[in-house]
This record gives C-alpha cells, sequence and structure tokens, in this order.
C-alpha cells in the first residue's frame, strides 16, 4: 500500500510538474538567445508564473518520493516500475494539452504497460 | 621561321583550350565529389558526436538512480510519512555522499540530454535512450549486486520495446498533419 502511494506520487506527481513546467515554458515563449544573461532573464521570467512553481513543487515532491521507496525497494525494481510515467505523460498530455496521441503511440504504451507488470510481479 | 612560330603559337594556344576544358572538367568533378564527401562527412561527424553522447546519457542517467539507491539504502528505510520522523532522514539524505553523486549524474545526464537535443532529433534521441530500462538493470547488478530474475529481465525488455515503440511515432501531434 505505501509503496503504491509513493510509485503514485512518482509517476503522476512527476508527469504533473513536467506537463505544469512545459506549460510554463509554452507562456514565457521560444528561446531564440542563448546568451548566458538571456537565459537568467529566461529563467527569472518563468519563475514569475504560477505554473513554474506548482510544477517545481510536484516535481519536488516526485524526486523525493523516488529517494523514499529506494531506501526498501530495488532500483532494478523501482525505475522499470515508474516507466509508467510514458502512460501518465500521454494521458495528461491529451487531457491537458489537447495534444492527439497517435495509434501506434498507444500501442507502445501498452507494450510498456505490460512489461511493468512482469517486472512488479518480480516485487517480492 | 615565322612561319613555324606560328605553328607553334596556334597548337600552343590549342593545347592551352584542350587544357582549359580539361581542367574545368577537371574542377567540376572536384567540386561535385568535394560536395559528396562534405555530405558524408558531416552526417559522420554528426554520428561521431551524436553516439557517444547518446551511451554517455544511457549510462549516466541510471547511474545517477544506481547511486541514490545506493545512498538511500544506507540512510535505512524510510517508513514514516511524519513531519518529526522525516527530519533526521532528511539530514542523512543529505550529508550522504552517494545521493550527491548521483544527483550531479542526474544533472549530468540532463546537460547531455539538453545538447544532443540541440542538433538531434527528438525522435531519434528518444528510442535510443529506451535502452537506459535496460543499463539500470545491467548497473544494479554491477554496482550494486542486486539478483535479477529472469521474469524481471523478461519484463525490462518488454519495456524498452514499448519506449522504442512510443519514441517512433510522430513527436508533434497537436497540429493537424499536412501530408495526409
Amino acid at each position: 500500500m505505501r509503496e503504491a502511494v509513493l510509485f503514485f506520487f512518482i509517476v503522476v506527481a512527476g508527469t504533473g510538474g513536467e506537463l505544469s513546467v512545459s506549460r510554463a515554458m509554452k507562456g514565457v515563449g521560444e528561446v531564440h538567445d542563448f546568451r548566458p544573461k538571456s537565459i537568467l532573464r529566461f529563467v527569472l521570467q518563468s519563475f514569475r508564473l504560477p505554473w513554474m512553481w506548482l510544477g517545481v513543487a510536484l516535481m519536488s515532491l516526485a524526486f523525493f518520493s523516488l529517494l523514499a521507496i529506494l531506501s526498501f525497494r530495488q532500483v532494478s525494481f523501482v525505475v522499470p516500475v515508474s516507466a509508467l510515467s510514458y502512460a501518465a505523460g500521454a494521458f495528461g498530455a491529451k487531457l491537458f494539452l489537447g495534444e492527439r496521441i497517435s495509434r501506434n503511440r498507444w500501442i507502445g504504451i501498452a507494450i510498456v504497460c505490460l512489461g511493468v507488470t512482469i517486472v512488479w510481479w518480480t516485487r517480492a | 621561321m615565322t612561319l613555324s612560330r606560328v605553328a607553334v603559337r596556334r597548337t600552343a594556344s590549342a593545347h592551352e583550350v584542350s587544357n582549359l576544358s580539361g581542367t574545368i572538367v577537371l574542377q567540376v568533378l572536384l567540386f561535385w565529389t568535394t560536395q559528396q564527401r562534405n555530405h558524408v562527412t558531416r552526417t559522420r561527424r554528426l554520428q561521431l558526436k551524436t553516439i557517444p553522447l547518446i551511451l554517455i546519457s544511457i549510462i549516466l542517467g541510471p547511474l545517477g538512480n544506481v547511486f541514490l539507491g545506493k545512498g538511500m539504502k544506507s540512510v535505512g528505510p524510510v517508513t514514516s510519512a511524519r513531519i518529526l520522523d522525516l527530519l533526521p532522514i532528511a539530514s542523512c539524505v543529505l550529508t550522504s555522499g552517494y545521493i550527491w553523486l548521483g544527483i550531479v549524474c542526474l544533472l549530468g545526464f540532463f546537460v547531455v540530454h539538453m545538447l544532443l537535443l540541440t542538433w538531434a532529433d527528438y525522435s531519434y534521441v528518444q528510442p535510443a535512450t529506451s535502452l537506459s530500462y535496460l543499463s539500470i538493470a545491467i548497473l544494479s547488478y554491477l554496482v550494486l549486486g542486486e539478483m535479477i530474475s529472469p521474469l524481471r529481465w523478461l519484463g525490462v525488455t518488454v519495456i524498452c520495446v514499448g519506449v522504442l515503440l512510443v519514441g517512433r511515432t510522430s513527436p508533434s501531434t497537436s497540429e493537424a498533419p499536412e501530408h495526409a
């Protein structure tokens, strides 16, 4: 149960964080200038947007959940299971960013889920 | 004397003309081959820097996770979610060398990934990084001594295939395709 909650945080909060950061980045606009000064300005600008803060908070939650689960589970179990974020990413992108997911991508995601299920059986 | 000089001049100019046309043909040939060679060397040069960087990113990212795992195993199992219990654990985590090593590896992975994406297509890089699921299994076996059952190898391989397929689809789907 405890690890299910932690995996939920890793997958859902991690993906939610990436989606929020992605949304904030789209708000700031495309980067054309790669001089250090303008990149710094870009970073400062992005932190004025609430989406950025939400994204960083969610990604931190995901990172600390990863650390917590690594304290009692094998790395070769935790990291493959967290590949579920491909499924969460596709659903999130469809729901929140309005992206269309191709049939081939759904097939790939279904195969990832099958692999995660197989790895999950080996958790004992 | 003069006649022979004229003849010499004429043959010389004829020689020059044939020389000139020969030079033009040669130069066109040379230009064409250099163009071809430039194209080939450009592709090869891109591969020369893309493939090592992909290999580095496939190793660096999983290595970061392996170090995080090693660090957290030394901290001990986190079983409580109460703030008072988490504070001493947090101080252990922040002072663990392996955790910082892991974070440095993950940051390095992030930088390499960003660098790759400045010239390589995402749809080229993403399927290649699906191999990182195999390398995490190999590294956790080698570095941490984790025993990996055949069933887990099968699962990891299936995940690799799935991620590979996800990456092979079009990277931009939010706009209508131009060619149906």
